[in-house]
């Protein structure tokens, strides 16, 4: 802050009502409006009374004149205050607009909106395509090197006045605007009675923006989607994605070569004529670092077959397991159409402790079984896809989460979310 | 005497910092005369005036840069107009031409000079009213009279304390401006576009 600025801080008195205000704004600034009384003083003209409005309310908003800090990194000075409300299907929705002064900068906005915090200023960057009044959502047009969609239209009036503006308001001004988004930036034309204005914004980090004005952080966090809010997700869900993004192909491939790879080798196959007479089946293991899967089919219809099983490492006579299991398979038709359940195939596998022959044993069956003939073939160095898969899918998730969550997003900043609900 | 010896101010014999050749009139740091610099002699033709310190993007001597061009801040001359005052500088760009950057709290323009051969009368010149210079058309967006208050620096023409001129804003497509100035019976042109100054990168941003 300079000398000449903090020499430039002044009051000046209503020449309506005789109270002190403070005379923060430069020269382009041609109204001062009382916030005591409302009189619209002429700044360009004695301080001329040119209206007066009583009974403003003023507008919800964390700011108050005279604050200071820094919006992009300039430092600036909320001058004026004026109020503004649309009315979009019946409603009001209202928000509050700061007239901002730099003496290096000149003048803008700061909007309070939703608490949410934008900055804009007047351009000259005229877009290349002027809009007409066939507002077209989601068409676009290009302006100061930037690609904007057409976001909404309304008519903004004006309900509160106070402090130094650049123009001399009316109470109830209204204006023709059409906004454009290309987030976190925004493109405005604003029609008035006698001039069409553009404007360019940019959305502000509303926590460090209030604490560059020195506002404490009790006000209204941000809710509902702004129109040029940019899609932000958190720290920990961008990184997951970003790196189950580089998993999904690695994933893939490991996948893809289990497939084809992760078979194994077929070791020994057989028949059980008579499973409920006992029967079973030697094979030989060469290698203990992969697992054995032993797959039995019986060819059941509308029944089941459980078997009571061991195996055994025939050279140490140890069991390694006895367990049962068995296949079941149901057939039919129903009024939704025809229907299957279970399979004829089982397939159990084990990591072998030893090399050597091996044996697979029926010792009986379960009562009730379908004693048909079972088939056994046993593979080893099979190799699980299934986890592999399993982190596949994960990966995919994740990395298509994001772009869910974006997707969801911009559906709610358009309202197209199906839902009235702003959260 | 000449440019590569340097010059002398006639008034108080200082050495006059003058940095560009083409230059026409420089304002002695010292004793605040202004100096024309004509050929191979200096004439000492007013006085420079007393320009306060304003927090400004633009200072003597530091350069800034707008969209990847740099301009060189060489002269500053200070307007007051009916509602407070403005700040002309003279500065060289990255080619080497001279341009003007005219700065009003934040409405910065940067023009060069324009020759035009049409005339006009200046009080058929009126805001809101159209005006086609070469095929294009311009609004006039502003019009008032301006007096130099106060001189810095170079320049490439003689500027005097006091001397007062109207001036009038024309504003074209993709933020183009014509500015013409009227003094003396003639006219004078300059061409160029309104300029964000938020888009400027100068060590002065947070003066």
């Amino acid at each position: 802050m300079t000398e000449t600025q903090n020499q430039r801080l002044a009051a000046i008195n209503c020449t309506n009502c005789g109270s002190a205000l403070p005379a923060l704004a430069g020269h382009r600034a041609k109204a001062l409006v009382c916030s005591y009384c409302g009189s619209v003083m002429d700044r360009h003209d004695d301080y001329k009374v040119l209206a007066r409005y009583r009974n403003m309310e003023r507008p919800y908003g964390p700011f108050t004149l005279g604050m200071r800090g820094e919006v992009l990194g300039v430092p600036h000075t909320i001058v004026g205050i004026v109020g503004v409300a649309a009315r979009i299907w019946g409603e009001d929705y209202p928000w509050t607009n700061y007239q901002l002064y730099s003496p290096t900068h000149g003048y803008s906005w700061l909007t309070w909106n939703d608490g949410h915090l934008t900055h804009s200023r007047k351009t000259r960057e005229m877009p290349n395509l002027v809009p007409n009044s066939q507002f077209v959502p989601k068409s676009t047009f290009g302006a100061a090197g930037r690609t904007f969609k057409m976001f909404e239209q309304y008519n903004a009036r004006i309900n509160y006045i106070e402090g130094e503006l650049t123009w001399v308001p009316k109470l109830g001004d209204q204006t023709r605007v059409m906004e454009a988004i290309d987030p976190p930036y925004g493109y405005a034309v604003a029609m008035g009675e006698n001039e069409t204005e553009f404007e360019m914004s940019s959305y502000l980090d509303q926590q460090a923006t209030l604490a560059s004005f020195g506002v404490e952080d009790s006000w209204t966090k941000p809710f509902g989607i702004h129109a040029i809010q940019p899609f932000e997700p958190g720290a920990l869900h961008t990184g997951l994605s970003r790196a189950a993004m580089m998993f999904v192909p690695i994933t893939a491939a490991i996948s893809l070569g289990l497939l084809v790879l992760g078979g194994g080798k077929t070791i020994a196959q057989g028949q059980i004529d008579n499973p409920a007479a006992g029967g079973s089946l030697a094979f030989p293991v060469t290698a203990t670092n992969r697992l054995v899967s032993i797959k039995i089919k019986t060819n059941v219809s509308n029944s089941w077959a459980w078997y009571d099983m061991s195996l055994t490492h025939e050279e140490s006579d140890e069991t390694i397991a006895e367990f049962d299991g068995g296949v079941e398979y149901y057939y039919g038709r129903d009024s939704d159409g025809s229907w299957t359940e279970g399979s004829n195939e089982a397939v159990f596998r084990f990591k072998p402790p030893a090399k050597g022959a091996y044996r697979i044993a029926v010792e009986g069956i379960e009562k009730g079984s379908d004693n048909r003939p079972m088939s056994i073939v046993v593979r080893e160095k099979v190799m699980l896809v299934r986890y592999m898969v399993g982190m596949f899918i994960l990966s995919l998730v994740l990395a298509a989460s994001m772009w869910f969550r974006e997707k969801q997003f911009e559906a709610k900043r358009w309202g197209e979310d199906g839902s009235d609900d702003d959260d | 005497m000449s440019f590569d010896d340097g010059f002398n101010c006639p008034n108080c014999g200082a050495e006059l910092s003058c940095k560009l050749r083409h230059s026409k009139m420089v304002a002695c740091e010292y004793c605040e005369s202004t100096v024309l610099l004509e050929d191979e002699t200096v004439r000492k033709v007013g006085k420079s005036g007393v320009m306060a310190e304003e927090p400004s993007l633009f200072v003597l001597g530091r350069e800034i840069i707008h969209k990847d061009e740099s301009f060189l801040p060489v002269g500053q001359a200070r307007f007051g107009y009916a509602n407070g005052w403005w700040d002309e500088f003279w500065a060289i760009g990255g080619d080497g031409q001279g341009v003007w950057v005219s700065v009003d709290e934040g409405e910065i323009a940067i023009e060069r000079p324009y020759p035009i051969t049409v005339t006009f009368n200046p009080d058929a010149l009126t805001v809101g009213s159209s005006v086609i210079l070469k095929d294009e058309r311009f609004r006039i967006t502003e019009a008032d009279t301006a007096t130099c208050k106060a001189l810095r620096g170079e320049f490439p023409e003689p500027i005097r304390i006091g001397q007062t001129y109207r001036y009038w804003h024309l504003s074209g497509e993709r933020a183009r401006i014509v500015t013409l100035e009227y003094s003396d019976g003639e006219f004078q042109a300059s061409e160029g576009v309104w300029v964000d100054p938020y888009l400027i990168r100068s060590s002065n941003v947070a003066a």
